[in-house]
């Protein structure tokens, strides 16, 4: 049973903390800096040690019985509010012991070197296959242990499931209940799961409950006057039909993902408004937009994805808008709908920005992971004008009722903590927007991935067919190949091409992330050829026999550079884990996407004659390119955030009369 | 030409679900601006102001807190579907109100935010203050009782009749000034007297009290409220003030502009009766403290209080003339649009102007107001820092960083930050590089003239002094002063009977010493005829010089040139001794211009070469003499060449207070002769030919000019 005051303190989110503007900034990026310090890592693996040791001479001779007591001695000391590194030490040591006697493991020195990384609210940088799940179980009991809500977002809801049941007998021994919420549940069983001491969830999901709850809470936003009511109603309050307990800590792992790539879209509450006559003015917007012409009527700016109406096009629509039902007579109202369908037209490419699943329903692609976001849509309109665009049935538009950015929410919990292989490229950011402090815990076995040359052509059809050689080549001496692409549209055209050569190969994109999990395990296999889109099957080890690391491990090869040189270290990371023989191959050519968008035209042009000249060095002016245009990319992305930042601050700001606003 | 909004907004829901409503206390006044209606929202706790369209007011008006703001919007919509605000404008809108404590809101406030904004809110103040440093408002107490109290006294005043009773005051006033303008002028030198300070101050404040409680019971009249009076610091000089913003709330402009110049309305009545007791008074203390009087309230308000370009009553008074509300804001936002749009190019960039017409008064208002502000504060820095350098290289620091590196830092910011240049980045550094580039260059190479002026007078080089060779009574003056004279001509006749009497004696002792050696020859007195002839020749000597003195009683010309005898008609008549000057004749074919150089300047004279010089006098300055020689004087001197370059006569050069002669400098400088080309006929020698003479220097770009002035302002401070 909670109490109204626990209530009150467990559910009350941390007013975000202001990020540092103007000089301050400077002075934070150095206390960042400072905090990130070598000395750190040290101290981490130095306790680690200490841990392992106390593991061994104090908590691994006790009795089945003493050792229980000691537990219930650790959970109350935690539940308490104590800290101090001694306690900390001993815990992880009996931690340590539980997940040696529930799941046969005993972490190592890098693992508990994570958890305490963990532990601190750091963001602990591990590599791939370096048994993340464990680490943060065993941060997660800690946390748990607390009585605060305890968090652990994870990339997916299969994940969330596998590692709360892979784990949940380590936490049962440890005295507390580890649950786990997925996209298909139902409020009741939500609210039981959120009950548990740890929540394996993915952000999706906890976000999507935090805002509901809010939505219900209506004007009792803040906590104190919840506890008014609460406690002047005689206990009953609109809280009683909340999800949550409300939030406090969060562990996330890959965790640069989630807030970084992922932190600007927001999270949308929506209901669908039926009775519009959307439809009608989606199938006019699209023949007017027909009916105009690009140079002419319009101009595009390819950089920026916009379209400008020019006076012709204006004055175009504008004679025909007579003939259409009244929403045509507003000027505004009749640009802005030609704009959106041209746009529409123009920016948004099936298979790249959205799917057609198989109930004719468009599903938007995450550009930067390739994943499908499900039942996730565009706003105002543009939703319903690409539906127009592919001919299927036009949905409903819908109303927001409540929304807010990934970036905002992590930057409410009292405590946050990442786990990630790759996250040093942004520890600046991370630092600033949200107080983590980047540690990279060293791998535990030295990393045996060889990175092969990198081959370059002048041109995609080129590239394309060399990257075919290549898997014919390894296919040949039964080596598995993990083949990564950028784009649904991307794998399924190299599936094509090996299809024709008769290559057995699976395809792993976000039109068939359901199957994910069972290919990627499968795709450790002799001879076995995996085509995915970048982050298809994150998170799942993909595990290799005796034959296959005698003949050299996996080869993974990285079709396209990715907009961040992160992603491209993911994919390359799938190789050559825990010590574990491996390789890996970048592919360039000018026609890539990342050098289209973000190089000069002059420099791409230069670039494209070096090639075809077949020159010498061409090869390291390629890869400079990439380099240049990834940083290009993400200082956009970067000014994009600020700007959702910026946003998010002037609405908390300017709009404080509001419960959106309220905490 | 206002921004285009969307109709819908992603942030809609944050405020849709909201019901709010316009704080009851707030009042609303519709005010009409370039035939356009506005909506003016007052907050009367903190008198804040909030402008809105009627569109927005529309929205805004129906909010009572029982619909919902989307349910509120969407009525709108049904009502005037092409008028009513986008979703975009009345988040906007919204979000201003709850800002200015105008928004009442179902839900508690968050008070956390409540206390930041306070803490922003008086930051900014503080802020403004501190920008605002030469005009520092201090407020005192709370004068609205006392001004009701006073209203039923001010109300026949404040009247038609009153009106033109005033009217007729001040025309009187200025009628009987034009009569005294000559008194009025020659008393004006004295005005800015070390001894006079202090009491031109207390006749400042005396003066700006009743001008602000001018501003204070007209506000009153119209119904407005007065809640602070205090005192400002004006360019660090205590004045006190008045607060009757209130007033930017009334429905018609003309009571706007009325307590806009009530403040010099009363300022004039005082003046006005101030004049009157001026001309009756015979007490000299009497005259000098209305006279005091007269000149603030004349000079200083109309240089300072009507100037539209600072911001004072006659920016107010022209806002509202011209409907130019929040003119120095918009004029400000007016060049950022303009040099976005025109400089760099940026298309979604919208002038705050609502035509053609305000966009050019804002844009011409702008510039000019931009150039006044850092002239005024250039020449208020320049002037601090001759008196006191420390405090003078304080406010120059201060102006540097507030004129000069904060808007800097802002520039550099919003070319590396601002959203609005996304796509314009490139050119706007580019534009932004070109104009530094012009810039320095032009400051650091690009000569240009420069030139520095000196007082002096013009002297002839030729002059003879006529002196009274005999003594004598004048008798006739055969020539009027100021008539061109030939050497040799008769100018003046004295006549001397005592000269005439002794010549005569002279003459019978001749004739006596001759008849006495006619009888010692006869009588063969041989022995006295030697001491006789002796006599005779002694005689002789006498009677020639008389007779030359007699001759010297025609006084003639010595040399060609004007006859100049100012005191010749007091002359007649008088005795004149031997050696009295009578009078000069002077060559003004060749006049020689003196004129006396600064110390301060007498580098620039003696380091570097005088390319050209000219000379402009006071009585022709529309005709520049082309100086042909130029000799500079060695040795610093003392003795002014003549009295009118000196203060005492109206000059510029300080004169020292014991010498009642006024030629006596109190610093030390260079006297410098130059020829000139000759006068043209229309200039008539001998007026008083005091002028200007300016001296030409090598050209030099800026920065070295600048640098040097900054020198001199150093040494200059370390030498006194």
């Amino acid at each position: 049973m909670i109490t109204p005051t626990q209530r009150f303190y467990t559910a009350a989110p941390r007013p975000p903390r202001k990020v540092a503007k103007g000089i301050d900034r400077g002075a934070d990026w150095v206390s960042g800096a400072f905090r990130r310090r070598s000395s750190t890592l040290r101290r981490l693996l130095r306790e680690a040690e200490a841990s392992l040791q106390w593991l061994e001479q104090k908590i691994a001779p006790l009795s089945e019985d003493a050792f229980q007591e000691k537990l219930d001695d650790l959970h109350r000391r935690f539940r308490r509010g104590e800290t101090s590194s001694l306690l900390t030490r001993e815990a992880f040591a009996a931690v340590s012991r539980v997940a040696q006697e529930s799941m046969g493991l005993t972490p190592y020195r890098e693992q508990i070197a994570g958890a305490m990384a963990i532990h601190e609210s750091l963001f602990a940088e591990m590599a791939t296959g370096e048994g993340k799940t464990l680490t943060i179980g065993l941060a997660a009991t800690l946390s748990g242990w607390t009585g605060n809500p305890c968090h652990v977002i994870t990339a997916n809801d299969y994940l969330a499931q596998r590692d709360a049941e892979t784990l949940s007998e380590y936490f049962a021994q440890c005295g507390i209940r580890a649950g786990f919420v997925t996209g298909s549940m139902k409020p009741p069983e939500r609210i039981s799961q959120h009950q548990s001491a740890v929540v394996y969830t993915t952000s999706q999901e906890i976000l999507a409950d935090f805002l509901r709850d809010k939505l219900k809470l209506g004007s009792e936003q803040t906590p104190q006057g919840r506890l008014i009511q609460h406690l002047s109603s005689g206990g009953k309050s609109s809280g009683e039909a909340l999800v949550m307990r409300g939030i406090h800590t969060v562990i996330i792992d890959e965790a640069d993902n989630i807030l970084i790539d992922e932190a600007v879209t927001p999270l949308i509450i929506s209901q669908t408004m039926p009775g519009n006559s959307f439809a009608q003015c989606c199938s006019i917007a699209r023949d007017l937009g027909a009916a105009l012409e690009t140079g002419i009527d319009y101009t595009i700016d390819y950089k920026h994805s916009e379209i400008t109406l020019t006076h012709q096009g204006i004055a175009a629509i504008g004679r025909h808008s007579h003939r259409f039902p009244a929403i045509w007579r507003s000027y505004d109202r009749r640009n802005e709908l030609v704009r959106q369908s041209l746009v529409a037209e123009h920016f948004f490419i099936k298979d790249k920005h959205y799917v057609i699943t198989d109930e004719s329903k468009v599903e938007i692609v995450d550009e930067f992971t390739g994943r499908i976001l499900p039942g996730r849509t565009w706003k105002q309109g543009l939703h319903q004008t690409i539906e127009t665009k592919e001919n299927i049935p036009v949905t409903d538009p819908t109303e927001t009722l409540a929304s807010m950015s990934f970036q905002r929410f992590f930057r409410m919990f009292h405590s946050i903590a990442g786990v990630s292989g790759t996250a040093s490229e942004s520890s600046a950011e991370l630092w600033r927007m949200y107080r983590l402090a980047v540690v990279c815990i060293p791998t535990h076995r030295p990393v045996l991935r060889k990175i092969e040359k990198v081959k370059v052509y002048p041109n995609e059809a080129a590239k394309y067919e060399a990257v075919v050689g290549e898997i014919d080549a390894m296919h040949q001496t039964g080596r598995p190949v993990l083949v990564g692409t950028r784009t649904v549209e991307a794998s399924e055209a190299l599936s094509r091409q090996l299809t024709e050569l008769q290559l057995p190969h699976t395809v792993l994109n976000a039109v068939r992330h359901k199957e994910e999990a069972a290919i990627v395990s499968e795709a450790g296999k002799r001879g076995s050829i995996c085509i995915a889109t970048n982050m298809a099957g994150r998170g799942t080890d993909i595990k290799l026999s005796e034959e296959v690391l005698s003949l050299g491990g996996l080869h993974v090869i990285v079709v396209e550079h990715n907009l961040s040189p992160r992603i491209d270290r993911q994919l390359i990371g799938r190789s050559a884990r825990q010590g574990e023989p491996g390789s890996a191959r970048y592919y360039i050519a000018p026609d890539d996407e990342l050098l289209i968008r973000f190089l000069r035209p002059r420099e791409r042009k230069q670039l494209q004659q070096r090639i075809a000249s077949k020159l010498p060095g061409s090869t390291g002016l390629a890869l400079n390119a990439c380099r240049k245009a990834q940083k290009t990319a993400e200082k956009m992305g970067e000014k994009q955030r600020e700007a959702v930042l910026k946003m998010d601050t002037w609405m908390e700001e300017h709009l404080a009369f509001t419960r959106a606003s309220a905490r | 030409m206002a921004e285009r909004q969307q109709m819908f907004s992603d942030s809609w829901h944050r405020v849709a679900p909201e019901r709010v409503r316009l704080n009851p206390t707030v009042e609303v006044v519709r005010q009409m601006f370039r035939g356009q209606l506005w909506y003016l929202l007052r907050d009367p706790l903190n008198n804040e102001f909030f402008r809105i369209s009627p569109a927005a007011y529309a929205f805004v008006g129906r909010l009572k807190g029982d619909l919902t703001v989307d349910e509120v919007w969407k009525e709108c919509l049904a009502l005037m579907p092409d008028d009513a605000p986008g979703q975009d404008e009345v988040i906007q809108v919204l979000s201003q109100l709850h800002r200015s404590n105008l928004l009442q809101s179902n839900l508690a406030p968050d008070s956390r935010q409540l206390f930041e904004r306070e803490r922003k809110i008086k930051g900014r103040k503080a802020r403004g203050q501190a920008v605002n440093f030469l005009f520092l408002n201090i407020p005192l107490f709370d004068p609205d009782r006392l001004l009701t109290l006073l209203r039923p006294i001010f109300r026949p005043i404040l009247s038609p009749v009153g009106f033109i009773l005033w009217l007729g005051l001040v025309a009187t006033a200025i009628w009987f000034s034009i009569g005294h303008l000559d008194e009025l002028a020659d008393q004006s030198s004295g005005v800015l007297a070390p001894k006079n300070l202090f009491y031109l101050y207390l006749c400042t404040v005396f003066i700006k009290l009743i001008h602000e409680f001018g501003h204070g019971i007209m506000c009153k009249h119209f119904g407005g409220e007065v809640r602070k009076t205090g005192v400002m610091l004006m360019l660090l000089t205590p004045l006190p003030y008045v607060d009757a913003t209130s007033s930017w709330g009334f429905r018609h402009r003309w009571q706007r502009i009325a307590v806009s110049s009530a403040g010099m309305g009363a300022e004039f009545l005082v003046a006005s009766i101030a004049l009157f007791v001026w001309i009756q008074t015979p007490d000299p203390f009497v005259k000098r403290l209305t006279y005091n009087v007269i000149f603030i309230a004349s000079v200083s308000t109309v240089l300072f209080n009507a100037n539209p370009l600072l911001r004072f009553d006659g920016y107010y008074i022209f806002s509202d003339l011209f409907d130019l509300p929040n003119l120095y804001q918009r004029s400000t936002r007016q060049l950022k649009h303009l040099s976005e749009k025109l400089l760099f190019g940026v298309k979604k960039s919208f002038s705050p102007a609502s035509d053609r017409n305000e966009a050019f008064w804002l844009t011409t208002y702008g510039i000019a107001a931009f150039i006044y502000r850092v002239l005024l504060l250039a020449f208020i820095t320049y002037n601090v820092a001759q008196g006191f350098l420390g405090l003078g290289v304080a406010i120059a620091a201060f102006c540097v960083f507030l004129y000069f590196l904060m808007p800097i830092g802002k520039l550099v910011k919003y070319l590396f930050t601002s959203d609005r240049l996304e796509r314009h980045r490139t050119r706007a550094f580019a534009v932004t590089g070109l104009i530094i580039l012009l810039l320095v260059g032009g400051i650091g190479f690009v000569p240009l003239p420069r030139s520095f002026r000196a007082s002096g007078v013009f002297k002839p080089s030729i002059e003879s002094v006529v002196y009274s060779k005999s003594a004598g009574v004048v008798d006739e003056i055969f020539v009027e002063t100021t008539t061109p004279v030939k050497a040799g001509d008769p100018i003046l006749r004295l006549s001397n009977p005592e000269l005439d009497l002794d010549i005569k004696s002279a003459t019978s002792r001749l004739e006596q010493i001759a008849t006495q050696i006619e009888e010692a020859r006869q009588n063969q007195f041989v022995s006295i005829i030697g001491p006789l002839v002796e006599q005779a020749k002694a005689g002789r000597l006498v009677l020639e010089e008389l007779n030359r003195q007699k001759m010297d009683l025609l006084v003639r010309a010595g040399i060609d040139g004007i006859w100049t005898s100012p005191r010749s008609r007091e002359l007649r008549g008088t005795w004149a001794p031997r050696g009295t000057e009578l009078g000069r004749i002077v060559d003004f074919s060749e006049m020689v211009f003196v004129s006396a150089v600064p110390q301060k300047q007498a580098g620039s004279l003696f380091d570097e070469t005088i390319q050209s010089s000219e000379v402009r006098l006071l009585q022709s300055p529309a005709i520049a003499l082309a100086v042909t020689n130029q000799t500079i004087v060695p040795g610093g001197q003392q003795k002014l060449p003549t009295a009118a370059l000196g203060w005492l006569a109206g000059g510029e050069i300080k004169t020292k207070q014991g010498d009642s002669s006024g030629l006596t400098a109190v610093e030390e400088f260079y006297l410098v002769r130059s020829e000139t080309a000759p006068f043209p006929s229309e200039v008539s020698p001998p007026g008083a030919l005091t002028g200007q003479i300016r001296f030409t220097l090598p050209p030099e770009p800026l920065k070295s000019q600048w640098s040097r002035t900054i020198r001199q302002l150093f040494q200059q401070n370390e030498d006194s």
